[in-house]
Protein backbone atom coordinates (compact mmCIF):
# COMPACT_ATOMS: atom_id res chain seq x y z
CA UNK A 1 0.00 0.00 0.00
CA UNK A 2 1.09 3.17 -0.61
CA UNK A 3 2.07 5.86 2.55
CA UNK A 4 1.30 8.58 -0.31
CA UNK A 5 -0.80 11.00 1.07
CA UNK A 6 -3.62 13.28 -0.86
CA UNK A 7 -5.04 16.19 0.32
CA UNK A 8 -7.85 17.93 -0.64
CA UNK A 9 -9.09 21.19 0.37
CA UNK A 10 -12.61 21.39 0.02
CA UNK A 11 -15.68 19.43 -0.16
CA UNK A 12 -18.08 20.48 -2.69
CA UNK A 13 -18.84 18.57 -5.98
CA UNK A 14 -15.08 19.11 -7.15
CA UNK A 15 -13.28 18.08 -4.22
CA UNK A 16 -15.09 15.02 -3.88
CA UNK A 17 -14.41 13.89 -7.80
CA UNK A 18 -11.05 14.44 -6.68
CA UNK A 19 -11.37 11.65 -4.14
CA UNK A 20 -13.82 9.48 -5.50
CA UNK A 21 -11.60 9.26 -9.04
CA UNK A 22 -8.34 8.81 -6.95
CA UNK A 23 -10.49 5.39 -5.40
CA UNK A 24 -11.67 4.65 -8.57
CA UNK A 25 -8.30 4.61 -10.88
CA UNK A 26 -6.60 2.43 -7.77
CA UNK A 27 -4.88 4.53 -5.83
CA UNK A 28 -4.24 2.98 -2.43
CA UNK A 29 -2.88 5.84 -0.68
CA UNK A 30 -4.32 8.36 1.88
CA UNK A 31 -6.73 10.67 0.75
CA UNK A 32 -8.69 13.28 3.18
CA UNK A 33 -10.80 15.83 2.38
CA UNK A 34 -11.47 19.19 4.42
CA UNK A 35 -14.70 20.61 3.85
CA UNK A 36 -15.60 23.73 6.15
CA UNK A 37 -19.52 23.33 5.95
CA UNK A 38 -20.65 20.71 8.45
CA UNK A 39 -22.12 18.73 5.71
CA UNK A 40 -20.97 16.27 2.85
CA UNK A 41 -20.65 16.94 -0.42
CA UNK A 42 -23.76 18.14 -1.71
CA UNK A 43 -25.65 19.13 -4.86
CA UNK A 44 -25.14 23.19 -4.62
CA UNK A 45 -27.48 23.62 -7.36
CA UNK A 46 -30.84 22.84 -5.65
CA UNK A 47 -29.95 25.47 -2.97
CA UNK A 48 -31.98 27.95 -4.99
CA UNK A 49 -34.87 25.00 -6.27
CA UNK A 50 -36.04 21.88 -4.74
CA UNK A 51 -34.15 22.32 -1.18
CA UNK A 52 -35.31 26.34 -1.10
CA UNK A 53 -38.63 25.53 -1.78
CA UNK A 54 -38.51 22.94 1.28
CA UNK A 55 -38.97 20.00 -0.80
CA UNK A 56 -35.99 18.33 -0.16
CA UNK A 57 -34.26 17.70 3.08
CA UNK A 58 -30.03 17.38 4.02
CA UNK A 59 -30.15 13.91 3.38
CA UNK A 60 -31.49 14.31 0.05
CA UNK A 61 -29.01 16.36 -0.94
CA UNK A 62 -26.41 14.43 -0.59
CA UNK A 63 -23.81 13.44 -3.60
CA UNK A 64 -23.31 9.68 -1.79
CA UNK A 65 -24.48 8.15 1.26
CA UNK A 66 -22.48 9.07 3.98
CA UNK A 67 -21.23 5.63 4.44
CA UNK A 68 -19.72 6.39 0.96
CA UNK A 69 -16.58 7.89 2.08
CA UNK A 70 -15.63 5.09 4.95
CA UNK A 71 -16.38 2.30 2.89
CA UNK A 72 -14.33 4.16 -0.36
CA UNK A 73 -11.55 4.58 3.00
CA UNK A 74 -11.86 8.51 2.13
CA UNK A 75 -11.22 10.92 5.30
CA UNK A 76 -13.91 13.63 5.18
CA UNK A 77 -13.30 15.63 8.21
CA UNK A 78 -16.21 18.15 7.76
CA UNK A 79 -16.95 21.23 9.38
CA UNK A 80 -13.22 21.70 9.37
CA UNK A 81 -11.20 24.70 7.92
CA UNK A 82 -7.82 24.97 6.84
CA UNK A 83 -6.32 27.96 7.36
CA UNK A 84 -3.06 28.56 6.27
CA UNK A 85 -0.18 25.92 4.15
CA UNK A 86 3.37 25.60 4.43
CA UNK A 87 4.15 24.69 0.49
CA UNK A 88 7.90 23.97 1.86
CA UNK A 89 7.36 21.81 4.81
CA UNK A 90 3.90 20.21 3.29
CA UNK A 91 1.82 20.92 5.79
CA UNK A 92 -1.50 22.48 6.31
CA UNK A 93 -2.95 23.90 9.11
CA UNK A 94 -6.41 23.52 9.76
CA UNK A 95 -8.90 24.49 12.88
CA UNK A 96 -8.18 21.53 14.67
CA UNK A 97 -4.54 20.49 13.85
CA UNK A 98 -2.29 20.12 11.00
CA UNK A 99 -2.13 17.66 7.91
CA UNK A 100 0.76 16.78 6.22
CA UNK A 101 0.52 16.61 2.66
CA UNK A 102 2.46 15.00 -0.16
CA UNK A 103 0.38 16.44 -3.44
CA UNK A 104 -2.75 19.14 -2.00
CA UNK A 105 -5.50 19.95 -4.17
CA UNK A 106 -7.57 22.77 -4.00
CA UNK A 107 -10.61 22.94 -4.16
CA UNK A 108 -12.01 25.51 -1.99
CA UNK A 109 -14.87 27.36 -4.82
CA UNK A 110 -15.95 30.74 -4.76
CA UNK A 111 -18.14 33.37 -2.60
CA UNK A 112 -20.69 35.40 -3.23
CA UNK A 113 -20.26 39.20 -4.09
CA UNK A 114 -20.57 41.54 -2.10
CA UNK A 115 -20.26 45.11 -1.78
CA UNK A 116 -17.63 46.13 0.75
CA UNK A 117 -19.91 48.47 3.00
CA UNK A 118 -21.02 46.79 6.07
CA UNK A 119 -23.13 43.35 6.67
CA UNK A 120 -26.57 44.48 7.14
CA UNK A 121 -29.14 42.20 8.62
CA UNK A 122 -31.56 41.72 5.81
CA UNK A 123 -29.13 41.23 3.21
CA UNK A 124 -28.28 37.49 2.32
CA UNK A 125 -26.40 35.61 -0.18
CA UNK A 126 -26.93 32.08 -1.42
CA UNK A 127 -23.78 29.82 -1.68
CA UNK A 128 -24.33 27.05 1.11
CA UNK A 129 -26.87 24.85 2.56
CA UNK A 130 -26.95 26.99 5.43
CA UNK A 131 -26.95 30.43 3.33
CA UNK A 132 -30.48 28.71 1.65
CA UNK A 133 -31.81 27.68 5.22
CA UNK A 134 -31.51 31.54 6.45
CA UNK A 135 -32.95 32.60 3.11
CA UNK A 136 -35.79 29.62 3.53
CA UNK A 137 -36.90 31.15 6.65
CA UNK A 138 -37.33 34.39 5.16
CA UNK A 139 -39.97 33.06 2.52
CA UNK A 140 -43.42 33.27 4.13
CA UNK A 141 -46.25 34.07 2.43
CA UNK A 142 -46.73 37.86 1.86
CA UNK A 143 -43.06 38.99 2.35
CA UNK A 144 -41.31 41.07 0.18
CA UNK A 145 -37.81 40.06 -1.37
CA UNK A 146 -35.63 42.15 -3.23
CA UNK A 147 -33.78 39.70 -5.80
CA UNK A 148 -30.69 42.34 -6.79
CA UNK A 149 -28.91 40.44 -10.09
CA UNK A 150 -31.14 38.21 -12.81
CA UNK A 151 -28.49 35.89 -13.53
CA UNK A 152 -29.41 32.18 -12.94
CA UNK A 153 -29.05 32.12 -8.48
CA UNK A 154 -31.35 35.41 -8.94
CA UNK A 155 -33.68 33.96 -11.35
CA UNK A 156 -34.60 30.92 -9.83
CA UNK A 157 -34.58 31.76 -6.06
CA UNK A 158 -37.52 34.61 -7.54
CA UNK A 159 -39.06 31.65 -8.76
CA UNK A 160 -39.15 29.53 -5.61
CA UNK A 161 -39.96 32.67 -3.65
CA UNK A 162 -42.97 33.37 -5.97
CA UNK A 163 -44.65 30.35 -5.48
CA UNK A 164 -44.48 30.50 -2.05
CA UNK A 165 -46.44 33.15 -1.76
CA UNK A 166 -43.44 35.97 -1.26
CA UNK A 167 -43.80 39.39 -3.19
CA UNK A 168 -40.64 39.13 -5.64
CA UNK A 169 -38.68 42.25 -7.44
CA UNK A 170 -35.62 41.37 -9.43
CA UNK A 171 -33.57 44.84 -10.03
CA UNK A 172 -31.18 43.49 -12.51
CA UNK A 173 -28.18 45.77 -14.34
CA UNK A 174 -28.65 44.41 -18.05
CA UNK A 175 -31.69 44.94 -20.41
CA UNK A 176 -33.76 41.64 -19.44
CA UNK A 177 -32.99 38.55 -16.92
CA UNK A 178 -30.30 36.20 -17.93
CA UNK A 179 -29.35 38.43 -20.76
CA UNK A 180 -25.53 38.08 -20.47
CA UNK A 181 -25.46 34.18 -20.52
CA UNK A 182 -28.55 33.77 -22.80
CA UNK A 183 -28.49 36.95 -25.26
CA UNK A 184 -30.99 39.56 -25.08
CA UNK A 185 -33.74 37.85 -27.62
CA UNK A 186 -34.20 34.76 -24.87
CA UNK A 187 -33.87 37.71 -21.97
CA UNK A 188 -37.45 38.75 -23.27
CA UNK A 189 -38.66 35.93 -23.82
CA UNK A 190 -37.29 35.03 -19.87
CA UNK A 191 -38.54 38.93 -18.81
CA UNK A 192 -42.42 38.50 -20.18
CA UNK A 193 -42.69 35.19 -18.43
CA UNK A 194 -41.29 36.27 -15.23
CA UNK A 195 -43.35 38.91 -14.95
CA UNK A 196 -46.65 36.92 -16.27
CA UNK A 197 -45.90 34.77 -12.69
CA UNK A 198 -46.48 37.81 -10.94
CA UNK A 199 -42.80 38.98 -10.25
CA UNK A 200 -41.85 42.61 -10.79
CA UNK A 201 -38.78 43.01 -12.47
CA UNK A 202 -36.94 46.28 -13.52
CA UNK A 203 -34.01 46.39 -15.74
CA UNK A 204 -31.45 48.42 -16.67
CA UNK A 205 -31.25 49.53 -13.05
CA UNK A 206 -27.94 50.06 -11.02
CA UNK A 207 -28.02 49.57 -7.38
CA UNK A 208 -26.61 52.25 -5.02
CA UNK A 209 -27.10 51.36 -1.64
CA UNK A 210 -28.98 48.71 0.81
CA UNK A 211 -30.45 50.56 3.77
CA UNK A 212 -31.97 49.67 6.71
CA UNK A 213 -35.84 50.03 6.15
CA UNK A 214 -37.20 53.18 7.20
CA UNK A 215 -39.08 52.10 10.53
CA UNK A 216 -35.87 50.08 11.14
CA UNK A 217 -37.45 46.93 9.71
CA UNK A 218 -36.32 44.86 6.45
CA UNK A 219 -34.26 47.02 4.26
CA UNK A 220 -34.37 49.43 1.18
CA UNK A 221 -32.93 49.12 -1.61
CA UNK A 222 -32.31 52.48 -3.48
CA UNK A 223 -31.44 51.96 -7.52
CA UNK A 224 -29.61 55.21 -9.45
CA UNK A 225 -32.59 56.65 -11.09
CA UNK A 226 -33.94 57.34 -7.37
CA UNK A 227 -36.92 54.90 -7.16
CA UNK A 228 -36.54 53.21 -3.70
CA UNK A 229 -37.72 49.11 -3.17
CA UNK A 230 -38.87 48.54 0.41
CA UNK A 231 -38.77 44.79 1.13
CA UNK A 232 -38.35 42.57 4.59
CA UNK A 233 -35.00 41.21 2.85
CA UNK A 234 -32.44 41.68 0.09
CA UNK A 235 -30.85 38.44 -1.70
CA UNK A 236 -27.32 39.81 -3.17
CA UNK A 237 -27.15 37.42 -6.30
CA UNK A 238 -24.50 39.45 -8.69
CA UNK A 239 -21.99 36.90 -9.05
CA UNK A 240 -19.49 34.82 -6.86
CA UNK A 241 -15.49 35.17 -7.33
CA UNK A 242 -12.99 32.17 -6.65
CA UNK A 243 -11.96 31.43 -3.07
CA UNK A 244 -8.15 32.03 -3.67
CA UNK A 245 -6.86 32.72 -0.34
CA UNK A 246 -5.24 29.79 -0.33
CA UNK A 247 -3.65 29.80 -3.49
CA UNK A 248 0.14 30.24 -4.15
CA UNK A 249 0.71 33.00 -6.19
CA UNK A 250 2.78 30.95 -8.32
CA UNK A 251 2.58 27.54 -9.59
CA UNK A 252 4.15 25.08 -7.17
CA UNK A 253 4.85 21.42 -7.47
CA UNK A 254 2.56 18.81 -6.01
CA UNK A 255 -0.31 21.75 -5.73
CA UNK A 256 -3.21 21.52 -8.03
CA UNK A 257 -6.67 23.61 -8.26
CA UNK A 258 -10.04 22.75 -9.87
CA UNK A 259 -13.60 23.61 -9.32
CA UNK A 260 -14.56 27.17 -9.07
CA UNK A 261 -11.35 28.45 -7.54
CA UNK A 262 -9.52 27.86 -10.95
CA UNK A 263 -12.35 29.67 -12.74
CA UNK A 264 -15.98 29.72 -12.43
CA UNK A 265 -17.80 27.25 -14.06
CA UNK A 266 -20.74 25.22 -13.32
CA UNK A 267 -21.66 21.53 -12.49
CA UNK A 268 -20.22 19.66 -15.50
CA UNK A 269 -16.76 21.88 -15.28
CA UNK A 270 -16.29 21.38 -11.59
CA UNK A 271 -17.17 17.72 -11.96
CA UNK A 272 -15.06 17.43 -15.35
CA UNK A 273 -12.05 19.04 -13.23
CA UNK A 274 -12.49 17.36 -10.34
CA UNK A 275 -11.64 13.84 -12.78
CA UNK A 276 -9.03 15.35 -14.26
CA UNK A 277 -7.29 17.01 -11.31
CA UNK A 278 -7.19 13.03 -10.20
CA UNK A 279 -5.76 11.60 -13.56
CA UNK A 280 -2.59 14.16 -13.12
CA UNK A 281 -2.11 13.40 -9.51
CA UNK A 282 -1.93 9.97 -10.50
CA UNK A 283 -0.39 10.68 -14.16
CA UNK A 284 -2.80 9.30 -16.33
CA UNK A 285 -4.13 10.36 -19.71
CA UNK A 286 -6.81 13.02 -19.02
CA UNK A 287 -10.22 12.47 -19.91
CA UNK A 288 -11.77 13.99 -22.93
CA UNK A 289 -13.21 17.62 -22.32
CA UNK A 290 -17.17 18.52 -22.63
CA UNK A 291 -18.86 21.04 -23.31
CA UNK A 292 -19.90 23.09 -20.85
CA UNK A 293 -23.74 22.58 -19.95
CA UNK A 294 -25.67 24.12 -17.42
CA UNK A 295 -29.65 23.62 -16.70
CA UNK A 296 -32.00 25.87 -14.74
CA UNK A 297 -35.70 25.21 -13.69
CA UNK A 298 -37.48 28.44 -13.51
CA UNK A 299 -41.37 29.58 -13.81
CA UNK A 300 -41.94 25.93 -14.86
CA UNK A 301 -39.45 26.17 -17.59
CA UNK A 302 -36.22 23.48 -17.43
CA UNK A 303 -33.64 25.97 -18.92
CA UNK A 304 -30.72 23.65 -20.87
CA UNK A 305 -27.65 25.04 -21.96
CA UNK A 306 -24.86 23.62 -23.59
CA UNK A 307 -21.45 25.18 -24.83
CA UNK A 308 -21.63 29.01 -24.31
CA UNK A 309 -23.16 31.68 -26.50
CA UNK A 310 -20.32 34.41 -27.03
CA UNK A 311 -21.30 38.02 -27.10
CA UNK A 312 -22.24 39.18 -30.55
CA UNK A 313 -23.45 35.18 -31.33
CA UNK A 314 -26.38 35.02 -33.70
CA UNK A 315 -29.33 33.59 -32.12
CA UNK A 316 -31.47 31.97 -33.44
CA UNK A 317 -35.05 30.83 -32.05
CA UNK A 318 -37.47 28.25 -32.53
CA UNK A 319 -40.52 27.13 -30.82
CA UNK A 320 -43.32 28.81 -28.27
CA UNK A 321 -43.06 30.77 -24.96
CA UNK A 322 -43.43 27.11 -23.09
CA UNK A 323 -41.56 25.12 -25.32
CA UNK A 324 -38.67 26.80 -27.42
CA UNK A 325 -35.06 25.98 -28.46
CA UNK A 326 -32.00 28.72 -29.65
CA UNK A 327 -28.81 28.03 -31.44
CA UNK A 328 -26.31 30.43 -31.33
CA UNK A 329 -24.01 30.81 -34.19
CA UNK A 330 -20.55 32.77 -33.84
CA UNK A 331 -20.17 35.33 -37.32
CA UNK A 332 -18.84 32.72 -39.73
CA UNK A 333 -21.96 30.39 -38.80
CA UNK A 334 -20.08 27.72 -36.49
CA UNK A 335 -22.80 26.46 -33.91
CA UNK A 336 -21.22 27.42 -30.69
CA UNK A 337 -23.76 27.04 -27.85
CA UNK A 338 -27.63 25.29 -27.84
CA UNK A 339 -30.56 25.92 -25.32
CA UNK A 340 -33.31 23.90 -25.12
CA UNK A 341 -36.39 25.35 -22.77
CA UNK A 342 -39.20 22.44 -21.89
CA UNK A 343 -37.40 20.40 -25.06
CA UNK A 344 -34.98 17.57 -23.05
CA UNK A 345 -35.18 15.55 -26.11
CA UNK A 346 -33.22 17.72 -28.05
CA UNK A 347 -30.24 18.32 -25.28
CA UNK A 348 -27.83 15.03 -26.44
CA UNK A 349 -28.25 15.66 -29.78
CA UNK A 350 -26.89 19.17 -29.29
CA UNK A 351 -24.60 18.10 -27.02
CA UNK A 352 -22.56 15.26 -29.49
CA UNK A 353 -23.45 18.49 -32.41
CA UNK A 354 -21.24 20.93 -30.28
CA UNK A 355 -18.65 18.48 -29.46
CA UNK A 356 -18.07 17.73 -32.99
CA UNK A 357 -18.29 21.02 -34.01
CA UNK A 358 -15.86 22.26 -31.25
CA UNK B 1 -22.10 -7.51 -11.43
CA UNK B 2 -23.33 -4.09 -10.78
CA UNK B 3 -26.93 -2.96 -9.95
CA UNK B 4 -28.09 -0.13 -12.19
CA UNK B 5 -30.71 2.38 -10.95
CA UNK B 6 -31.92 5.56 -12.52
CA UNK B 7 -33.77 8.43 -11.06
CA UNK B 8 -35.91 9.41 -14.19
CA UNK B 9 -37.11 12.57 -11.81
CA UNK B 10 -33.73 13.83 -11.48
CA UNK B 11 -32.57 12.86 -15.52
CA UNK B 12 -32.34 16.12 -17.26
CA UNK B 13 -31.22 14.46 -20.55
CA UNK B 14 -27.59 15.44 -20.98
CA UNK B 15 -27.05 12.21 -22.69
CA UNK B 16 -23.46 11.45 -21.33
CA UNK B 17 -24.55 8.49 -19.76
CA UNK B 18 -25.25 6.91 -23.04
CA UNK B 19 -21.94 7.89 -24.72
CA UNK B 20 -20.16 5.92 -21.67
CA UNK B 21 -22.54 2.87 -21.76
CA UNK B 22 -24.66 3.04 -24.33
CA UNK B 23 -24.58 -0.86 -23.87
CA UNK B 24 -26.64 -0.51 -20.63
CA UNK B 25 -28.33 3.00 -20.92
CA UNK B 26 -30.76 4.64 -23.91
CA UNK B 27 -32.48 7.86 -24.10
CA UNK B 28 -36.22 7.45 -24.54
CA UNK B 29 -38.59 9.34 -27.11
CA UNK B 30 -38.76 11.91 -24.38
CA UNK B 31 -34.92 12.31 -24.48
CA UNK B 32 -34.76 10.88 -20.71
CA UNK B 33 -32.27 7.62 -19.97
CA UNK B 34 -33.71 4.49 -19.10
CA UNK B 35 -31.77 1.54 -17.83
CA UNK B 36 -31.70 -1.12 -20.75
CA UNK B 37 -30.62 -3.97 -18.43
CA UNK B 38 -31.20 -4.17 -14.62
CA UNK B 39 -27.66 -5.81 -13.35
CA UNK B 40 -24.30 -5.97 -15.98
CA UNK B 41 -20.70 -7.17 -16.01
CA UNK B 42 -20.06 -3.67 -17.67
CA UNK B 43 -17.92 -1.20 -15.51
CA UNK B 44 -18.66 1.21 -18.07
CA UNK B 45 -22.23 2.07 -16.11
CA UNK B 46 -19.41 3.51 -13.42
CA UNK B 47 -18.33 5.97 -15.54
CA UNK B 48 -21.91 6.67 -16.75
CA UNK B 49 -22.90 7.28 -13.14
CA UNK B 50 -19.98 9.70 -12.53
CA UNK B 51 -20.66 11.61 -15.66
CA UNK B 52 -24.14 11.79 -15.23
CA UNK B 53 -24.55 16.30 -13.77
CA UNK B 54 -27.52 15.06 -12.02
CA UNK B 55 -26.65 12.79 -9.80
CA UNK B 56 -28.88 10.56 -11.22
CA UNK B 57 -27.97 7.44 -11.81
CA UNK B 58 -26.68 5.21 -9.17
CA UNK B 59 -24.46 1.99 -9.57
CA UNK B 60 -24.63 -0.57 -6.82
CA UNK B 61 -21.59 -3.79 -7.00
CA UNK B 62 -23.40 -6.77 -6.43
CA UNK B 63 -21.24 -9.51 -4.51
CA UNK B 64 -20.57 -12.30 -6.52
CA UNK B 65 -22.42 -15.01 -5.75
Amino acid sequence: MSTRRIVIVGAGLAGARVAETLRARGFDGRVVVVGDEPVGPYERPALSKGFLAGARDRAGMLLRAPSFWASQEIDLRLGERVVAIDHRRRIATTSRGRIRWDSLVLATGARPRRPPSAPLAGVLTLRTMADAEVLRRALVPGARLAVVGGGFVGTEVASTAAALGVEVTILEAGPAPLARVLGEEVGALLADRIRAHGVELWTDVRVTSIERGRDGRGVTVAVADGRRLPADVALLAVGVDPDRDLVPPVPVEGVYACGDVAGIGHWTSAAHGGVATAHAILGLELPPPQPRYVWSDQFGLRLQLVGEPQPGARVELDGRENEFSAGYRSPDGRLVAALAANRPQEVARLRRELRLAA
Amino acid sequence: MFKLVIDRSLCSGFGACVDAASESIALDQSGLAVALVRETGDPAVLRAASDCPMGAISVEELEAA
